[in-house]
């Protein structure tokens, strides 16, 4: 097993989850070995449950794109740092999106136990989906920068046109 | 007044925007650092000055969660994946989300691009947690200071609002500003407290915000145990094998420590057990060099400054003022100091330093180093390591590496020392500054850190 795989952040989550009670987890030898290994193991059979899970993506109003016929727009409420492209303005597409997305290793959990973070791309454009702690599964999705150690994997998948999402079986 | 500043302005959530704890925590943010407004910005659509506010708003809770997730790294976390001086002596290279965004372009493709992805997110506030409009902020610690570079956030996204740096003669990237780690834990520790306090008074966002405080306990608790913290700052190697270093070199692990924040994270035992060796000297030579270190230089000037302040006064010392040196060696006879070759620690240091309370010192440089790069780039780190010896030596054991992974601030005054002590301003004026054949030739200085030193004492290429 790599060890870059056993990331501190990924376990951090867990133990706000268990209300710390570890201890510390580094110095404590074999035991601790042990207790890091069975953690990472529940971790990752949560992180399938979880993409099994039926996501909800939360489209948001302000991350939809303004497009010719949008009579303008007041400053809204919420300042973005990315709005979607006009494209993704697709409901299908999105849930596509969702339902296929990686989940980041190093994102952690969220306070129901579900994937922290999750990622796709597609027609160059990388996004993320940021769980929105609701007793339902949903995930705030937006553009962002794909600072992750996925980004050879999303690379590829950002390389797809968006009929390539439709396609696919 | 403090330096960094988060003010929150809460507001009522508006009901379609709004998602689980984003309900009870939508605010107005305001980032101040200094007298500058991070956050001052116009609608994207608009490009009226007179439109220009200081906060953005939004939800908060992402941005707690991301405080929460990264706040060991955003402390301790001191390696940077890349190297920050790698463009010669007047550039920084702290990379932005900008940066990120167009995959690290201006880095070298020999760089693990995992470990960049990994630091980026670790030190980017807010960046995968929180879809808040911010410029990138990037926030990079020392051991008792934090240093915050401000950039544009990436292109293409299309944000519904555009940053401004305050004052108009700024452009960002903006070099580093440093301030003490303290104080940023204090107003990151308070922006948390407040943002969980709003979550917790709400019962809809109440489950949220007590899960939240366990993670943050938990967190902080980690930041601020010592074993968890050396993993941090060491990696793994070092860390679990700490106990075993500290009963074997006793006191002078410290230099040890101090060293190994100063190369890459090492993952081969075989490098640990090299740097281990070279801490084992003797030496009861005279150390005239503390005698330049008395004084201390004046930490409130920039970190290039105070190099170039101690080169001058090392200089005086010395007697040579102006005057060109030919044999480095005969400088350190003369301050006390032996130096030494060593091999086998290429890519970790060019040169190094240690020094014991009684100020004995012995500083060593990479004879691989020497042999592939030549004598005029093993001048100049063998100087920087003395820069390093001379601002940092404060009575007790000190260990200091220059490299390519050299820590950002030290390595600053590290240059700036070096160039001005074997190039110094009061040289430059008698000098052809075009003619960089003629100084390199005379002050046995680099081709290339000579013009760098040239367009930043002269302000001429």
């Amino acid at each position: 097993m790599k060890t870059d795989r056993l990331q501190p952040g990924t376990i951090f989550m867990r133990r706000g989850l268990r209300g710390a009670q570890w201890g510390n987890w580094y110095g404590e030898g074999a035991a601790a070995l042990l207790h890091r290994l069975g953690a990472l193991g529940r971790l990752k059979r949560k992180m399938m449950e979880g993409s099994r899970e039926k996501k909800v993506v939360r489209c948001k109003n302000y991350h939809r794109p303004l497009k010719k016929d949008d009579p303008g727009q007041l400053r809204a409420r919420g300042d973005v740092k990315s709005r979607c492209p006009a494209w993704a303005d697709d409901e299908r597409l999105r849930t596509l999106l969702l339902a296929e997305a990686i989940v980041d290793p190093d994102g952690g959990e969220d306070s129901h136990g579900r994937p922290r973070r999750l990622w796709n791309a597609v027609n160059d454009c990388y996004f993320i989906g940021v769980s929105t702690n609701e007793a339902e599964a949903a995930y705030n999705c937006y553009p962002e920068t794909p600072a992750t150690r996925l980004h050879r994997e999303l690379a590829e998948r950002a390389r797809r046109s968006v009929e390539d999402i439709f396609d696919c079986p | 007044m403090k330096r960094l500043s988060l003010e929150v302005d809460w507001l009522d959530a508006p009901p379609e925007d709004a998602f689980g704890p984003e309900v009870s925590t939508w605010a107005r943010l305001s980032i101040f650092l200094d007298d500058e407004c991070l956050t001052r910005n116009h609608a994207s659509d608009s490009r009226a000055a007179q439109e220009e506010r200081d906060y953005v708003e939004g939800p908060m809770s992402g941005l707690v969660e991301w405080l929460v997730e990264t706040w060991p790294y955003v402390l301790w976390d001191i390696h940077m994946p890349f190297e920050p001086f790698a463009l010669g002596l007047g550039k920084s290279r702290i990379p932005s989300l900008r940066d990120a965004q167009q995959g690290w372009s201006q880095y070298g493709e020999h760089l693990d691009r995992n470990e960049l992805a990994i630091w980026q997110h670790r030190h980017s506030f807010g960046h995968g947690a929180s879809n808040l409009a911010l410029p990138s902020i990037t926030l990079v610690p020392d051991i008792r200071r934090i240093g915050v570079v401000v950039d544009h956030g990436p292109p293409g996204f299309d944000p519904s609002v555009r940053f401004t740096p305050h004052d108009g003669s700024k452009r960002w990237p903006a070099e580093p500003v440093w301030f003490a780690k303290d104080e940023a834990v204090a107003e990151f520790e308070r922006f948390v407290n407040e943002c969980l306090d709003k979550a917790r008074s709400s019962a809809e966002t109440r489950h949220w915000a007590d899960w939240m405080s366990n993670c943050w306990r938990s967190t902080r608790e980690q930041a601020a145990n010592t074993v968890s913290r050396r993993e941090v700052l060491y990696g793994r190697l070092v860390a679990d094998a700490w106990d075993e270093l500290q009963t074997r070199l006793g006191e002078r692990s410290q230099m040890l420590a101090g060293i190994l924040l100063d190369t890459p994270i090492l993952k081969e035992r075989e490098s640990l057990d090299r740097l281990v060796n070279e801490l084992y000297w003797e030496s009861v030579r005279p150390s005239a060099w503390k005698e330049i270190a008395r004084n201390a230089i004046d930490g409130a000037l920039p970190a290039y400054a105070q190099g170039y302040a101690l080169a001058t006064r090392a200089r005086e010392f010395l007697g040579i003022r102006a005057k060109p040196f030919l044999d480095l060696s005969n400088i350190f006879g003369f301050m006390g100091i032996p130096l030494a070759a060593c091999s086998g620690v290429s890519g970790l240091l060019r040169a190094a330093v240690t020094s014991d309370p009684e100020g004995r010192a012995r500083m060593l440089y990479d004879d691989d180093f020497s042999k592939s790069a030549g004598v005029l780039p093993t001048r100049f780190s063998i100087s920087a390591v003395l820069g390093r010896l001379l601002a940092e030596f404060s009575g007790g054991y000190l260990g200091a590496a220059h490299g390519s992974a050299s820590r950002w601030e030290q390595t600053q005054r590290a240059n700036a020392f070096a160039a001005e002590f074997l190039l110094p301003r009061a040289a430059l004026d008698a000098l052809d500054p075009n003619d960089l054949d003629h100084i390199t030739h005379v002050y046995g200085i680099s081709k290339s850190a000579a013009s760098w030193h040239v367009i930043n004492r002269l302000g001429t290429a």
